[in-house]
């Protein structure tokens, strides 16, 4: 019985390789989840065509999988994508609304952040206009302060869906970029499940990572390798300053994912080390936080009519 | 109203040019009559213009209704100057125009012969046999001077070579004898052409008009590598590049395509030219087809050999290069940019989008980027809300942005930013800027917009980008 039983498992797990073989995909990461994250010596079914060049597999960050994977740093979350994010792949990151657009930009650039400390090269990120409409353009002292520097971006700008995939895809042939991030408003018909599997596929002969930013979508079904979720919270306290906002936080669900797995993670991203953090506890929600008043000034303030400051805005 | 312009049938009718209407219709009560469209026909001699620039790039206009061209060593390519004289006159009258061509020595001799003259050729050197008879409103004379001289008796051309010289100048003016000399080919007078001239050239005529993608396509390819030799002897690669397609029945179509290096690879060319016509807005009609095409290089750079190494396969930098050429080609050449850090306090000049490939303006050291908190995105124009903040100073505790309503949980601030005092802008306030976090961990940039009490009573409140 025993015998019959670990013949079915092995002949299960050879089936597994020969089906990641024919996707392309690391076969090992299936049989991961369970064990504990090890470098699996049996990976190369990707490790043999990534032929990493030197840059990369020399980096700390990468040097384990051979530079295939990009990992969180955060053992839970890499374990639960088998290593981390597949390089040679489309991913998805998506927020449910438009005031989350902030949220979502900063976890693609926090990655982005963590994949540009190993790679050289420049990175792609084109724009929709309504995208650009409605949460604003990047900024380079933003970018900057948040770990990631704005000289390694080509930023494009184009007016309609259809050209922000059509620059996303060239973008994932040119072999001189490290990452193309494409960012697109809503659930446009042009991102159906043919084009998003052209982009997964070119994206895997490259090896150029592709990151698809959706503001304010619903779920669609898409190719790409893994689909998350993201929305803000609010940050923890410092340590040396009480009443300060402290570093960004964010909630990540994994909706879907090539291996199966899927989880939500709370998570926050320290700019100074470019690294992420498990948050430890989530920031005070209330109550109001506010400076304590002046001493030197009148208890009332002077006559001024209608004093707040509310004006309409037209 | 008068007759301005007649057709053959109304000449040999008898109706001459500044004939009262009423006269005209009185000889002829059928008379088909249409108002003068000076617009309308200004852009039908630019259209014919650029037909003409088939036979020279050089092509000036000599409004109303005439052209002039320089056809200095572009004879030979049609054969010669009868041929070619004879090609344009039959293209034109197949065009439905009625024409009058002439070729000399310079353009005042050529003027004169075309509209006062016979036409022709006029043998080189014979000019003042030419012009001789004709009278001196052919030398573009001023009315007054023309009036003059015919108090004096001069009329023809013929007794002003007779008459001395020195009293002519005298009594008329030297813009006289500078006209007659132009005509004689003795002082220079050039043609400004309409269109700048490229620095280097390729065309080809087709005895058979085409107008398939792919044999357009393939004879930019061929022009594309004639180009490249010439380019690569003197070391260069072209900057700006213009397609001209030349139609059977006169059109012409230019397209240009500008790159940010320098290219002469004829695949990289012809990519350029692909993404451009995928890009256009309306398709080429190439109507009955093209019959000649011309590939022209307007701006050249010098190219770094070091961008291509020996096997001439594009390095990864240039193939970034490459992508971003397409891409601006498709999209319009402000669609692709880099940020660049700028030297200023206030926010939105801190960063600008530049070209790609633009040199940095002044080298900025390193830690260019202030340090304090900025927001990842920004508006571009700061998003007006309505806040309530405590006065004069204090932070938001709620604001309203796009109908929806925050209630502000922590805010850092605020960090003032004053107005570039060194400017003279009496309007312009000092902005308090706020980060603040609503309860569900939003994240937002807002600043108030002037000093409660000491710059105005009534400050407003924008939210000018969103955090991580």
């Amino acid at each position: 019985m025993r015998a019959s039983v670990s013949m079915a498992e092995k002949s299960l797990s050879h089936l597994r390789r020969r089906i990641a073989e024919i996707e392309g995909r690391p076969a090992a990461t299936m049989e991961r989840q369970e064990s504990d994250p090890r470098p699996d010596p049996e990976s190369d079914s990707e490790g043999r065509e990534a032929s990493p060049e030197p840059a990369f597999a020399a980096h700390p960050l990468l040097a384990r999988n051979g530079g295939a994977l990009l990992p969180f740093g955060i053992a839970h979350i890499d374990r639960r994508l088998g290593g981390g994010l597949a390089r040679k792949a489309l991913h998805e990151f998506r927020s449910p609304q438009t005031r989350d657009a902030g949220a979502v930009t900063g976890l693609a650039l926090a990655l982005l952040a963590r994949l540009a400390a190993a790679d050289r090269r420049p990175i792609l990120w084109v724009m929709e206009r309504s995208a650009i409409r409605e949460a604003g353009l990047p900024y380079g002292a933003g970018l900057a302060a948040f770990g990631f520097d704005p000289g390694r971006l080509v930023i494009v700008r184009v007016r309609k869906p259809a050209d922000a995939l059509w620059v996303m895809e060239e973008a994932l042939r040119c072999r001189g970029l490290a990452a193309a991030l494409g960012e697109i408003r809503g659930e446009p018909h042009d991102l159906d499940l043919t084009s998003s599997r052209r982009l997964a596929l070119r994206a895997h002969e490259t090896g150029v990572m592709g990151v698809l930013l959706r503001q304010a979508g619903d779920a669609m079904p898409g190719a790409a390798a893994t689909r998350w979720l993201v929305a803000p919270l609010p940050a923890s306290v410092t340590d040396d300053f009480a009443a300060g906002i402290g570093r960004p936080a964010w909630r990540l669900t994994l909706e879907r994912s090539r291996i199966g797995t899927s989880g939500t993670f709370d998570v926050e991203w320290d700019n100074d080390r470019r690294s992420f953090a498990p948050l430890k506890r989530i920031g005070p929600a209330l109550p109001l936080s506010r400076p304590a008043p002046a001493f030197d000034r009148p208890a009332f303030p002077a006559d001024a009519g209608a004093v707040v400051a509310l004006r309409r805005a037209s | 109203m008068r007759l301005l312009a007649l057709d053959e049938e109304a000449e040999r009718l008898g109706l001459q040019r500044g004939m009262t209407l009423a006269d005209a219709r009185a000889m002829i009560p059928h008379l088909a009559v249409e108002d003068i469209d000076e617009a309308a026909d200004a852009n039908l001699l630019e259209a014919v213009a650029d037909w003409a620039e088939r036979y020279t790039p050089l092509v000036a206009l000599d409004p109303p209704n005439g052209l002039v061209l320089d056809i200095t060593g572009a004879a030979h390519l049609l054969g010669g100057e009868a041929p070619l004289l004879a090609d344009l006159g039959g293209r034109l009258l197949m065009q439905g125009f009625a024409v009058e061509a002439a070729i000399a020595d310079t353009p005042a001799a050529a003027y004169a012969a075309a509209r006062y003259g016979n036409g022709g050729i006029v043998a080189p050197g014979s000019s003042a046999g030419m012009l001789s008879p004709l009278s001196l409103a052919a030398l573009r004379l001023s009315h007054d001077v023309v009036a003059a001289l015919d108090r004096v008796g001069l009329k023809r051309i013929g007794q002003l070579l007779a008459a001395p010289r020195a009293p002519l100048a005298a009594r008329f003016g030297r813009g006289l004898l500078y006209r007659l000399d132009c005509a004689l080919g003795i002082e220079e007078e050039a043609i400004s052409p309409r269109r700048p001239v490229a620095a280097l050239v390729a065309e080809r005529r087709f005895a058979e008009p085409v107008s398939r993608e792919e044999d357009i396509a393939a004879t930019l390819a061929s022009l594309a590598a004639a180009l490249a030799g010439k380019l690569e002897e003197i070391g260069e690669g072209a900057r700006l590049l213009e397609l001209a397609l030349f139609r059977v029945d006169g059109a012409v179509r230019h397209i240009a395509v500008s790159t940010s290096r320098p290219v002469r690879a004829p695949r990289l060319v012809g990519d350029l030219f692909r993404e451009k016509f995928a890009g256009l807005a309306e398709e080429i009609d190439a109507g009955f087809g093209f019959d000649m095409i011309r590939l022209s290089v307007l701006a050249s750079a010098p190219v770094d050999p070091a961008q291509v190494d020996l096997a001439g396969d594009a390095l990864a930098e240039s193939d970034l290069d490459a992508l971003i050429d397409r891409v601006g080609a498709r999209l319009g050449g402000k669609s692709v940019s880099r940020i660049a850090a700028c030297d200023s306090h206030i926010p939105e000049q801190a960063a600008r989008m530049i070209e790609p490939n633009a040199p940095p303006a002044r080298p900025l050291p390193a830690d260019a980027w202030h340090i304090d908190p900025r927001p990842l995105r920004l508006f571009e124009k700061p998003e007006p809300v309505e806040a309530i903040a405590e006065v004069p100073d204090g932070p938001p505790i709620g604001f309203r942005w796009r109908r929806a309503l925050y209630r502000v949980a922590r805010a850092e601030g605020p960090e003032r930013i004053g107005a570039e005092w060194w400017q003279d802008h009496p309007d312009q306030f000092t902005r308090d800027y706020f980060r603040v976090e609503d309860a569900a961990g939003h994240r937002f940039w807002l600043f108030r917009e002037g000093l409660f009490g000491r710059e105005t009573g009534a400050p407003r409140w924008y939210l000018h980008g969103v955090f991580a």
